[in-house]
């Protein structure tokens, strides 16, 4: 069975790029457009990945994982972020709220489908 | 580019058009005075989106344009620059480059040349503190702008692959044969941190990772593993030493480690002086180096155990999780109130066919209820059924229905090309941006709300020097207004400009042969002439106006939208185009009327009471004049029969018909003269200005149950005060 | 007589109206409906009679004769309402009778001569037609006058208005002050 990942961000063209790239590659996908109703996703469908982006309104990505990382089903659930931002320290805050990876937009589809190899094997 | 990434970027580009939105509104509200944090990154969010996007898409100039955009704004939010007006104009500048950017991206437009305004945002992040040099300024050529890496285009690569740097020999099963490559081996110590799994993390996939490549774990140490009592099961004791081959490039090695908490051991180091030493096949190596953790009483005892273990640990996370995640669905309150960040995108066509469903429905209702015997009528199921149908009525207008602010927004970038352009100074204010209209009339309205601005600018507003001259501030004012009225949207467009010289206007119409020059015209018809087609009076036409064929194109769409044109001027205090749209598609609340036998609607917001008036209680005043006394106060009456020439064979006398009082807003509570009224009910608004020019006093048309139709009356425009004003030029007729 | 679409061809409605026999181009035509009297409009030139309901449409019907400056035409069993588009609006045009439809040649339009009509810019031209003879009779020639729909909408110096004093005749469509006043579309 293929892999069921999450993706959250607030751009539908983003969303649907993710979908079709991560889709030709063997992955399932469920989406979501923002951090709250990420979090009822999550919930629903429970994936075996979340990759999010940061810059949401409502409910950002750092405050998403934190959310999702205070849920003791989703302890362990990989958590990949995926951003146009590279700053450390950004990095530094995704990582201390629970963020397992940073992947920096745009994304090459093969070194996404790694990266999400590794820590989603 | 594919289709389907065709179409995901068009989505894009609306998500740009809507993040341009965003942003102008958040730049305008900074330019008000509103420098909040919020403020601020909605700015910063809407272009942080268009770049990331743009990346994605391969549009390079725009990518680079919005990073340095972002650039500024990321400081601002962090309160390293201050929002001063200098900044904040740069800003503007620079939200103008972004939209010239997108539209160069979707083709519409030529790459903009954004050579000053990207100097402008480098002077800001070069001088945080200092104020910036105005954007018109005109800067020396600037080096170039470094691109930041990693920004390339990046082609989505259809099938995923990339060929990789990997010897051939890695991704062989058969140990034995692998060669040498030659290279010393490497030698990886990897000792995860304690709390490595905390954030999704397991250490095993990078362990496994380095065996794809090739590796093998050649030893493991366990001597930090604590007592079982004392054991976390999430937290990481183990410390792995792993053999990798030469043959594997230390950046490959790096990747896998890509994802590891910062705190973890790595050390790799390649051994100089060992032999190479030949790749084993996957699978072996694992096992053995995991045997001597299963000997009994060990990790196969410890895994046992917290499997044994787990029920506990499950059911006190099970308690937690219902604690903390009851349900775990965001109940319907918090969902309501975040039901202002979800959206869905709807075909407009599916919205029109609901709109006339309900439309049915409502008229389909009516003819039911009039099949019904007054008794059944007053049935509690027939009230709660027109109740269900008004509220879905209500919830089905709403959906097209979007603030008119979507068609005022383009409006202040307009004003700054224009002011730029023609030295005027004019400032905008608007009103009523929150007012709701339906989503047609806001795409249709764009247009000649462009022209008016256009014409305020170009002919109304005067250069600050004459405006000195006549006593007013160097500053020409634009009101932009949206308000409700009754059935009817109200957009106003009002300059405080040298108003219409009728003179002129009067004079070119001669000249063009419009009118006869001996003809006399109202102030009020000379004001229409500059809407006739072919008219304009520029002596310098402004490249943006054109030849004056707005003011004709403005009323044929309006016109068309079932709506008109007012115009009011005043010779050196400005002129007033008032737009007067109806809300199409309404379901009107009415109360059906006879007049001359024939049946017309009128609207119950505006009825106060019905009256059978007294013999006498109706006295004329003078010829052609009535009033009704009521309770003590003269109220005038107006025989709607008589006032639209409806023939009459049998006219009744006052006492027997019916005077129904109206309130309203332009001449007070009048009375209106009727024969009967038939009953009361919700009817559906037709236009009439679609095949036909608009008829003063009537405000549509409606469909009865029967498939006969029924004109509605349009209050306000009854009872104005009879004057010249209510003749209106001639125009082109459907028929 | 069959007739197949080719360039040049243009596809026409005839009809009856008073003594002549009109032509429009068929592509403008909606539907063909009976005659059913609609409900009059206040404060509109005579020959707009009223507005009908053209499922779920409010459409104006005008007395064609009338508006080309002829007497009214007398409702019989034959009479009808050709329901067009012009420009995007939709209207009915009341008739005498509709006869047939006709493929012409573009090119064997000729222009319009004097004919006693108001407004002479709303024939297009002239073209001569072949009618097939009732019950069989010889086909005779028949010169159709073609209609310029566009032109219909042209305004005369009618006002929309409601006339400001209650003992004016509201159906007076005379010029309103500037009587010269003829704007072209």
């Amino acid at each position: 069975m293929s892999k069921l990942i999450l993706t959250v961000d607030d751009s539908a063209s983003m969303r649907m790029l993710l979908k079709t790239s991560l889709t030709a590659q063997g992955f399932t996908i469920e989406s979501a457009n923002d951090g709250v109703h990420g979090l009822e996703r999550m919930h629903e469908v429970q994936p075996d990945l979340l990759i999010t982006d940061i810059n949401m309104p409502e409910m950002d990505g750092f405050e998403l994982i934190e959310a999702v990382r205070a849920l003791p089903q989703f302890r362990g659930t990989p958590i990949l972020v995926l951003s146009t931002e590279f700053s450390d320290e950004k990095k530094a805050r995704a990582r201390s709220a629970g963020a397992t990876g940073w992947i920096t937009k745009p994304f090459e589809a093969a070194k996404l489908g790694a990266a999400i190899r590794r820590v989603c094997p | 580019m594919s289709d389907e990434l065709d179409e995901i970027q068009a989505i894009f580009f609306e998500e740009c058009t809507e993040g341009l939105l965003a942003a102008e509104q958040g730049l305008a509200a900074m330019q008000g005075g509103d420098t909040s944090p919020k403020t601020i990154a909605s700015v910063f969010r809407a272009i942080h989106s268009i770049k990331g996007g743009a990346g994605a898409f391969g549009h390079a100039a725009l990518t680079a344009f919005a990073h340095r955009f972002e650039n500024v704004l990321d400081e601002i939010r962090a309160g390293r620059i201050a929002p001063s007006p200098g900044v904040i104009a740069v800003m503007l500048g620079a939200f103008d480059k972004v939209s010239d950017h997108v539209a160069a991206a979707q083709g519409t437009i030529g790459l903009p040349d954004d050579t000053a305004s990207l100097a402008a945002l480098e002077a800001i992040l070069a001088n945080p503190g200092g104020d910036p040099a105005p954007v018109a300024a005109p800067a020396p050529v600037p080096e170039p702008v470094p691109v930041p890496a990693p920004v390339p285009a990046p082609e989505i690569d259809p099938f995923g692959f990339e060929p990789v740097a990997v010897a051939i020999e890695d991704f062989s099963d058969d140990a034995a044969e692998a060669p040498s490559s030659g290279e010393p081996e490497w030698t990886i110590v990897f000792a995860p941190s304690r709390d490595a799994m905390a954030n999704g993390a397991e250490p095993v996939f990078v362990i496994r990772e380095l065996e794809e490549l090739g590796g093998r774990v050649s030893d493991v140490d366990a001597t930090m593993l604590p007592p079982l009592r004392d054991l976390d099961p999430e937290q990481s004791y183990l410390r792995w030493t792993l053999k990798l081959p030469g043959c594997v490039t230390e950046d490959q090695i790096g990747d896998c480690f890509d994802f590891v908490a910062p705190d973890s051991g790595i050390d790799i180091t390649r051994d100089a002086g060992a032999m190479p030493v030949a790749p084993h096949p996957v699978v072996e190596p694992v096992a053995e180096t995991l045997a001597p953790l299963r000997e009994p009483g060990a990790i196969h005892d410890l895994l046992h155990r917290v499997e044994v273990a787990s029920p506990a640990i499950i059911a006190a996370a099970a308690a937690n999780a219902a604690a903390t995640s009851s349900p775990g669905v965001t109940p319907p309150e918090t969902r309501a109130a975040d039901a202002g960040s979800q959206t869905i995108r709807v075909d407009l066509h599916k919205l029109d066919m609901l709109l006339n469903l309900v439309g049915e429905l409502v008229i389909r209702g009516s003819i039911l209820s009039d099949r019904l015997s007054p008794a059944d009528q007053q049935r509690v199921e027939l009230p709660e059924q027109a109740r269900l149908t008004r509220e879905i009525q209500d919830t089905v207008m709403s959906l097209r229905a979007q603030p008119i602010r979507q068609a005022f927004n383009r409006v202040p970038r307009m004003l700054r090309d224009l002011t730029a352009e023609t030295g005027k100074q004019v400032v905008l204010e608007t009103q009523g941006e929150t007012t709701e209209v339906d989503k047609g009339v806001i795409e249709k309205i764009g247009e000649p709300l462009t022209h008016l601005i256009r014409n305020a600018v170009d002919h109304g507003i005067e250069l600050p020097e004459e405006r000195l001259l006549a006593g007013k501030p160097a500053q020409g004012t634009i009101r932009l207004s949206a308000a409700q009225k009754g059935a009817r949207i109200v957009v106003t467009v009002a300059d405080d400009g040298r108003g219409i010289d009728r003179a002129r206007v009067r004079a070119k119409a001669v000249e063009k042969g419009m009118i006869a020059p001996d003809t006399v015209l109202s102030d009020e018809e000379i004001d229409q002439l500059i809407c006739a087609p072919g008219f304009s009076t520029a002596n310098t036409v402004s490249n943006i106006s054109g030849r004056g064929v707005g003011m004709d194109v403005v009323r044929s769409n309006v016109e068309a939208l079932g709506g008109r044109v007012d115009i009011s001027s005043v010779p050196g205090r400005g002129t007033t185009f008032t737009l007067v749209l109806p809300l199409t598609l309404a379901i009107l609340d009415g109360m059906v009327v006879r007049l001359a036998g024939q049946r017309f609607v009128l609207p119950l917001a505006h009825v106060v009471e019905a009256i059978r008036p007294e013999p006498g209680q109706i006295r004329a005043t003078t010829p052609g004049s009535e009033v009704i006394e009521v309770r003590g106060t003269y109220l005038p009456v107006r025989r709607l029969a008589q006032t639209f020439g409806l023939p009459d064979d049998n006219p009744l006398l006052p006492e027997d018909s019916l005077v129904i009082i109206v309130e309203s807003e332009t001449a007070g509570n009048v009375g209106l003269l009727v024969d009967t009224i038939d009953d009361r009910r919700e009817v559906v608004i037709k236009s009439l200005e679609q095949n036909l020019h608009p008829i003063r006093g009537l405000g549509g048309a409606t469909i009865l149950g029967d498939g006969s139709i029924a004109l509605i009356l349009d209050v306000e425009a009854l009872v104005a005060p009879v004057t010249a004003l209510s003749r209106t030029l001639a125009r082109g007729l459907a028929a | 007589m069959k007739t197949t679409e080719n360039a040049g061809e243009l596809k026409m409605v005839t009809f009856a109206l008073g003594q002549q026999t009109f032509g429009i181009d068929m592509r403008s035509l909606i539907e063909i409906r009976e005659w059913a009297a609609p409900t009059p409009l206040p404060s509109v030139p005579s020959y707009i009679l009223g507005v009908t309901n053209l499922r779920g449409t409010v459409v104006p019907i005008v007395g064609l004769a009338e508006r080309l400056g002829w007497t009214p035409s007398e409702i019989h069993s034959r009479s009808c309402v050709l329901v067009v588009t012009i420009a995007g609006k939709q209207a009915g045009f009341l008739v005498d009778e509709v006869n047939d439809i006709v493929g012409i040649q573009e090119d064997s339009i000729q222009p319009a001569p004097d004919v006693e009509i108001q407004d002479t810019n709303v024939i297009a031209g002239l073209v001569q037609i072949t009618t097939r003879g009732k019950d069989g009779a010889d086909a005779a020639a028949t010169m159709v006058l073609l209609l310029d729909l566009d032109a219909l909408t042209v305004a005369t110096t009618a006002a929309a208005g409601i006339v400001p004093c209650a003992n004016a005749p509201v159906a007076d469509t005379a010029p309103v002050a500037g009587a010269a006043l003829a704007i072209a579309a």
